[in-house]
């Protein structure tokens, strides 16, 4: 893993993942790629109504206080010794989602930060539903909050079902993350999905992992077991494939993989 | 880093020189080689009376599973003689889809590798081109066709990357990183934008140079090509000129209604590749 792609939401909860993606960057020697939204913008009512000469000073002001931002933090990566770049997203009122997205497809692995209090939720769910969706590559979520900072992950719980999207989040994981140590959780399947566990920890073995296969009950919910299961094992993150459904935005995110996102207490590391 | 190979037979000529290939892989990566020959059996469209006559059926499930059993042991008595790690299964699809059988197979291994283009005959067409594009779609992992009478040349001196800003085209760079990595040089040629197209950013391919370049790839990014050329013509020719032995390819980028009603960039390679192309999607 060479290069982590940040994206910052302009809200006090950067602070945290900055200082996790600056600890991840150090881990895994890292080139560390931070992106901003011009602050503020992405959460104003639409600008439909408002002057053009308002907006352009709403506009200025916002790319100012970015620049400023920006300066901050590449002083803050020189100090911590962490190679690494700030851009400002400079097409504000454009789809910042997809520019995330398409910047995302030229680093190895996306970091965000998990769901937090309700009033920014629906922007963190649009966020990641982008990165999952669109950009190609993995998503690497971090529980909110100011928990422990990150390190490599030598141990990995792998919510295995035989899909494409699992099969690509392993396979992710294993190029990036570097792991010695998987467990492969099939929770409530059938025989092909217990043979698909059984042939995926084969594979892991041949690649010199110590492995370990579970084929829980679901207790609950997937999501609360795969959770469990993580706890049990004690991993330094959990590994799964992320579905997306439906069309609509809203209901982008599968069950499984939206109560994962709420509820996740260790990093999760979702493909689609 | 390869550690498993799948290579589904198509029951085509080219199957031979795309098991060498795999050979070759396995060999340079020290990984194992699984050969998946499929039994499979053609649906039957009902007789007026919504019947097929069992005698029928029966004769021919053991006719399909002899010769099923044969091609398994002419496999393997080929590969006994390679110092891979290999094994060779005969998988039962006569009552599922065979792509589903083999894409299940596909999701716990690295890479698959299938034989490429093969324009004798339509049906030859259709079973390569519905388990290229089945194993795209279903399993997750990347495919690298080889043309038949195109021997894959090792070591690696020069690939070529066709690079859009889309998720394909990254998942398939991502993919192919292992390869990448043991070549000596490494173009990416960025795809003109299509009209009203704004993702490239101000120079396109220099973010994914960068990117490429922090890997440890000696990368020359190429701008976009100008002209009249498909897009695909226009990569496959730059890999003739630039004496390419691998080109890498996000695989059906559009949504494939888009590319059976107007042609696609994938369906081009397929028809025209004269050198292995991986394709992730």
């Amino acid at each position: 893993m060479r290069d982590l792609f940040v994206p910052l939401r302009g809200l006090g909860d950067d602070d945290v993942l900055v200082e996790r993606a600056i600890g991840l960057a150090h881990a895994y020697h890292a080139f560390l790629s931070l992106w901003m939204p011009p602050p503020g913008l992405e959460l104003a009512p639409p600008c439909g109504s408002a002057s053009a000469i308002v907006l352009a000073a709403l506009v200025e002001r916002a790319e100012l206080l970015a620049g400023e931002r920006a300066s901050a933090l590449r002083e803050r990566m020189r100090a911590a010794g962490v190679e690494g770049e700030v851009r400002v997203a400079s097409v504000p009122l454009a789809n910042p989602a997809a520019a995330m997205a398409a910047r995302a497809g030229c680093a190895d692995l996306a970091v965000i930060a998990g769901a937090p209090a309700a009033d920014d939720a629906a922007v963190a769910h649009a966020n990641f539903g982008a990165l999952l969706s669109a950009s190609g590559r993995p998503v690497l979520v971090t529980p909110p909050g100011s928990a422990t900072s990150l390190h490599r992950f030598g141990k990995l719980v792998l919510a295995w079902k035989p899909t494409r999207e699992c099969a690509r989040a392993c396979f992710d994981a294993l190029a990036l993350l570097q792991p010695h140590t998987v467990a492969v959780v099939a929770v409530a399947g059938g025989d092909e999905e217990a043979d698909s566990a059984t042939a995926i920890a084969a594979h892991l073995s041949r690649r010199g992992l110590a492995v370990d296969v579970a084929t829980p009950r679901c207790a609950g919910s997937i999501a609360g077991t795969l959770l469990d299961q993580a706890e049990a094992h004690g991993a330094d993150a959990i590994v799964a494939g992320g579905y997306g459904h439906a069309r609509l935005r809203e209901w982008m995110l599968g069950g499984t993989t939206r109560e994962l996102f709420s509820r996740l207490d260790r990093p999760v590391l979702f493909s689609h | 880093m390869y550690r498993d190979l799948l290579l589904p037979t198509t029951g085509t000529p080219g199957d031979a020189n795309a098991l060498e290939a795999a050979i070759g892989l396995a060999r340079m990566f020290d990984a194992h080689l699984s050969v998946v020959e499929t039994v499979n059996l053609p649906m039957f469209m009902p007789s007026p009376w919504g019947i097929v006559p069992d005698t029928l059926l029966t004769g021919l499930y053991a006719e399909l599973n002899a010769m099923g059993e044969a091609n398994v042991e002419a496999l393997r008595t080929r590969l006994a003689r390679e110092d891979i790690s290999h094994e060779v299964r005969l998988a039962d699809a006569k009552f599922v889809s065979r792509t589903r059988c083999i894409a299940m197979q596909a999701r716990h291994a690295d890479l698959c590798v299938l034989t490429g283009s093969v324009m004798q005959t339509p049906f030859e067409w259709e079973i390569v081109e519905t388990t290229f594009s089945g194993m795209l779609f279903e399993s997750g992992r990347p495919v690298l066709l080889v043309p038949p009478r195109h021997p894959m040349e090792w070591p690696l001196r020069h690939a070529v990357v066709a690079w859009r800003p889309t998720r394909e085209a990254t998942r398939a760079l991502h993919d192919a990183l292992p390869l990448l990595m043991r070549a000596e040089s490494v173009d990416v040629v960025a795809i003109a934008p299509e009209p009203g197209e704004s993702r490239y950013g101000d120079l396109p391919g220099a973010d994914i140079g960068e990117h490429l370049a922090r890997h440890g790839l000696k990368v020359n990014v190429v701008g976009p090509q100008r002209g009249a050329m498909t897009v695909a013509t226009a990569l496959l020719r730059h890999a003739a000129e630039t004496d390419a032995q691998l080109l890498v390819a996000g695989g059906y980028g559009h949504s494939r209604l888009r590319e059976w009603v107007l042609g696609g960039t994938t369906d081009d390679l397929m028809r025209a590749m004269d050198l292995p192309v991986l394709f992730s999607h």
